[in-house]
């Protein structure tokens, strides 16, 4: 005797097939990632204008335009340190005790490695910091050090909209300050147009703060390293601070580090070259001539000072 | 340019050399000390200056608000038994903007540069009157000699702060300046301070006007009391400060048919200026200092203008008239500028100075229908309840730059306040407003109109009357640019991001509209001192500041010697810190 199919509780339907193959396409325009981000967060930004059209957004879409944000966040982050590790020999030298997955070791082209080293994620304060520390980076700038309670707050509010449709759960709560957030435990993450907009810029102007003190760190530190003769790296070329020699070195931080098709856009390549030779001038200086105390010392017969 | 006409501009430039000073900025201290009329509001001002509490000296630009700070703080250098006094400017605030577009912590950078210009004008103070005259205040911080001068330079000219810079910034804290003003104080036989914090209204940064007002509240104490100058109308204390609960305001500005106004500016003439007034009838004197509205640096401004046009006996009435026109152009001229620095405001301003016109006219009208009766309309009356946003900012805007002075306002019945306003004395002159129906012009007869009492209601009109009687069709609003990316128009004054391109929308710095005026137009040089700069291709401000040496490069062109150098950069220097404060 046949039985009758007793319904389920909730009535379903068949399960579409999902071709993960067919979900991404390939872009073919490389930008710098700082260009990258700009673009995304501004898509963002005419998506909720357009969604919101001047009133309040609702909840959900709240939770969704933070998601985005912070994944633009750590697209940047994780785009721009795989690359450095292409194109600057200290960062390279400072990852080279990592460790591939042996299948992105075969299948991945040689200058797309670097980018399986930070799969993990950027979307704490903590572990930004251990990916800066990878490269050296190991003390930030005060500006970044500012800044970083202000993201690491935006960093609570995405892992309530990631993992709790936006509701407040009590760790979160408690990592953002019980005594002024114990009250809103359970309640939903709903911002205004003006709040939403706020953490936009926020998230935008911490990122361009990392971008110039990146930029600076692992630029300046090439000349510190170059003119510090206890240095274990061994360089094979030197700045010659003449701009027609050096470009071939300096363009690939400059393509790496500029803004190029947002606005206002960075300085020209040479403006920024000047500007770097401008702020290492006195400090090449002064190295060298430290060096040559030292060694007239050394001829002398004198202990170094 | 042919050596005749050359030798004339030098002639020219001579009697530019000559001229004194008005702003009292730049007047010497001994000047200050003699040159100032003292009556009993001059008094019961420099009273409040040193007294305990916070003061707001409220006023438009020029009303002699430096001018009471720095006799203040020289009463408080000379005499014992006062405060100990410190004086500083603020003037230069909008020279630090830039940072905001460099640094994340630019207000913090502010807030340093503010308190580094207190501690400044604390060693001045120490210096005179207790340690020694090399007293050095980064001992009070153990860093070296200068350091602290350094950091307002590099600040100030927006260079990189080197680390020892950054140190200082960190360093510099209310707490740290609090110690070290009670403690210089003490030292110096004071039991207290008074801080005299001129061009405090900072009215063109919103952002560093919060940052000011957080560090006054903190300031504040039994021990230290903060005095800022500030502007009627557009100083901006927003929601965390509550002007009348903090301090008290006190009005810098002497109402013109307040008694002693005549003998008031009198004194100021025969003290700073007498040469001025020789050969200047009684009736004429009077009307410069009608014409001056309150303001002692017009009067004496007024005085050398009707003296350079070295007018005949029968031919002073016409001169002082068309003196006090051009006085009338330049206030306007002064109140448009606003708008050539601050775009959003253009159409507001160019309201403004139509809605102006709009209420000399009104008194016109109704000073012709008073001319047989022996009363005076110079008040305008207005319903509180006909102000929005926009016309307030508009009206305010009138008040900071002098051309509306604000009256108490007065109920009139029952949920009827009207708000009040004196426009401009000059401006009133100028449109004849007091010579109703006469063909010549008799100075003594617009004296006279002038000295009658003032009707007993103000001139009523509401704002759409006004507009509609002028001709004005567009809208208040604020010009907002538009998106620097796409050029879309923006939605409002509080947006962030583009609606089309999603951009973020970044307004083009103040101070960078500033450096790109034109040279030409820097007041005080002549016509041979710009054509010989234009020919070195310096024609706007910011081109010469921009320069490395800028008094050594002026010196490479012909005829320019250190005279004519040193001129040319105090003129611009005076232009920017007026086009900045």
């Amino acid at each position: 005797m046949t039985s009758v199919a007793i319904p389920p509780l909730v009535e379903v339907q068949p399960l579409p097939s999902i071709d993960t193959t067919r979900l991404f396409k390939l872009m073919g325009e490389v930008r710098s990632p700082i260009d990258n981000f700009i673009a995304n967060t501004n898509a963002i930004n005419v998506i909720l204008a357009g969604a919101t059209n001047g009133k309040d957004p609702s909840p959900e879409l709240c939770s969704v335009v933070v998601l985005g944000y912070l994944s633009a966040v750590e697209t940047y982050f994780r785009t721009l340190l795989s690359r450095l590790a292409h194109i600057d020999e200290l960062t390279m030298e400072s990852l080279g005790q990592k460790q591939l997955q042996f299948s992105v070791a075969m299948k991945r082209p040689r200058e797309s490695l670097a980018e399986a080293l930070f799969e993990d994620s950027f979307a704490s304060v903590k572990e930004l910091k251990i990916r800066l520390g990878d490269i050296g980076m190991s003390r930030l700038p005060d500006e970044i050090e500012a800044a970083l309670g202000t993201y690491e707050s935006i960093c609570h509010v995405r892992h309530c909209c990631v993992h709790r449709f936006g509701y407040l759960g009590n760790k979160n709560a408690n990592d953002l300050g019980m005594s002024k957030h114990h009250h809103l435990i359970g309640g939903l993450f709903s911002a205004s147009t003006d709040d939403l907009a706020n953490i936009a810029d926020a998230l935008q102007v911490f990122v361009k703060t990392c971008n110039n003190h990146i930029f600076k760190f692992v630029t300046e530190r090439t000349v510190t390293a170059q003119n510090d003769p206890k240095h274990k790296y061994e360089w094979g070329w030197m700045w010659s601070w003449k701009y027609k020699a050096d470009k071939r070195r300096f363009k690939p931080y400059y393509d790496l580090f500029a803004l190029v098709v947002g606005r206002p856009a960075s300085v020209e390549l040479k403006e920024a070259y000047r500007q770097f030779r401008e702020a290492n001038a006195s400090k090449v200086a002064a190295m060298t001539a430290r060096r040559k105390a030292h060694a007239m010392r050394e001829a002398d017969g004198r202990p170094a000072g | 340019m042919t050596g005749t006409s050359e030798a004339d501009d030098l002639e020219f430039d001579e009697i530019l050399d000559d001229s004194f000073e008005e702003r009292a900025d730049h007047v010497k201290e001994a000047v200050i000390k003699s040159g100032t009329a003292k009556d009993d509001q001059f008094d019961d001002i420099v009273k409040a200056l040193c007294a305990k509490g916070l003061v707001l000296l409220v006023g438009p630009r020029g009303c002699g608000k430096t001018h009471l700070m720095r006799y203040a703080w020289l009463e408080c250098v000379d005499h014992k038994d006062r405060p100990f006094g410190i004086y500083t400017s603020l003037n230069r605030y909008l020279s630090l903007e830039p940072l905001s577009r460099a640094r994340t912590d630019a207000n913090g950078l502010f807030h340093s540069w503010v308190l580094a210009r207190i501690l400044e004008g604390a060693q001045e103070t120490y210096r005179r009157i207790g340690g020694p005259t090399d007293y050095d205040i980064g001992s009070e911080f153990d860093i070296g000699p200068g350091r602290l001068e350094k950091l307002v330079k590099a600040l100030e000219r927006n260079f990189q702060l080197d680390e020892g810079d950054e140190a200082l910034h960190r360093e510099l804290s209310i707490e740290a300046v609090k110690r070290v003003l009670t403690d210089l104080a003490a030292r110096s036989g004071r039991t207290r301070t008074v801080l005299l914090l001129d061009d405090a209204a900072l009215t063109l940064s919103p952002a560093f006007m919060t940052e000011f007002l957080d560090i006054l509240r903190v300031v504040k104490s039994p021990e230290i009391a903060p005095k800022c100058s500030i502007y009627p109308g557009t100083t901006v204390f927003g929601t965390r400060f509550h002007a009348d609960h903090e301090g008290r305001f006190v009005t810098a500005w002497t109402a013109v048919d307040s008694p002693g106004y005549g003998a008031m500016m009198q004194t100021i003439a025969e003290r700073r200026y007498p040469e001025g007034l020789n050969g200047i009838t009684p009736e004429a004197s009077t009307l410069l200092q009608y014409a001056a509205f309150g303001i002692p640096r017009a009067y004496l401004t007024l005085l050398r203008a009707v003296q350079a046009a070295k007018p005949t006996r029968s031919g002073l009435t016409n001169t002082v008239t068309k003196v006090i026109r051009s006085h009338r152009d330049n206030r306007i001229r002064e109140f448009r500028s606003l708008g050539e620095k601050v775009v959003e405001l253009k159409t507001l301003i160019r309201v403004g100075e139509s809605f102006f016109d709009g209420v000399v006219s009104a008194m016109k009208d109704r000073n012709g229908e008073l001319k047989e009766k022996n009363e005076k309309a110079t008040v305008l009356g207005i319903e509180a309840e006909d102000f929005d946003p926009m016309t307030s900012r508009m009206v305010d805007l009138l008040a900071e730059a002098g051309l509306l002075y604000k009256e108490e306002a007065v109920s009139h019945g029952p949920d009827r306040q009207y708000r009040r306003f004196i426009p401009h004395l000059a401006a009133l002159i100028a449109a004849r407003a007091f010579s109703p129906r006469e063909r010549g012009t008799s100075l003594l007869s617009i004296v006279e109109f002038i000295s009658r009492p003032n009707e007993k209601h103000p001139v009523r009109r509401k704002f759409t009357t006004v507009f509609a009687d002028q001709g004005v069709k567009e809208s208040l609003k604020l010009d907002l640019p538009p998106c620097q990316a796409c050029g879309e128009p923006r939605n409002s004054e509080k947006q962030k991001f583009c609606q089309n391109c999603g951009t973020k929308l970044v307004d083009e710095l103040i101070y960078s509209r500033i450096m790109a005026m034109q040279i030409n137009g820097v007041p005080g040089l002549t016509p041979f001192l710009i054509s010989k700069m234009e020919s070195a291709s310096i024609r706007t401000v910011g081109a010469l500041r921009a320069l490395q040496d800028p008094g050594s490069e002026l010196r490479k062109i012909h005829l320019i010697a250190q005279a004519r150098s040193d001129r040319i950069l105090t003129k611009v220097e005076e232009y920017v810190d007026e086009m900045m404060s």
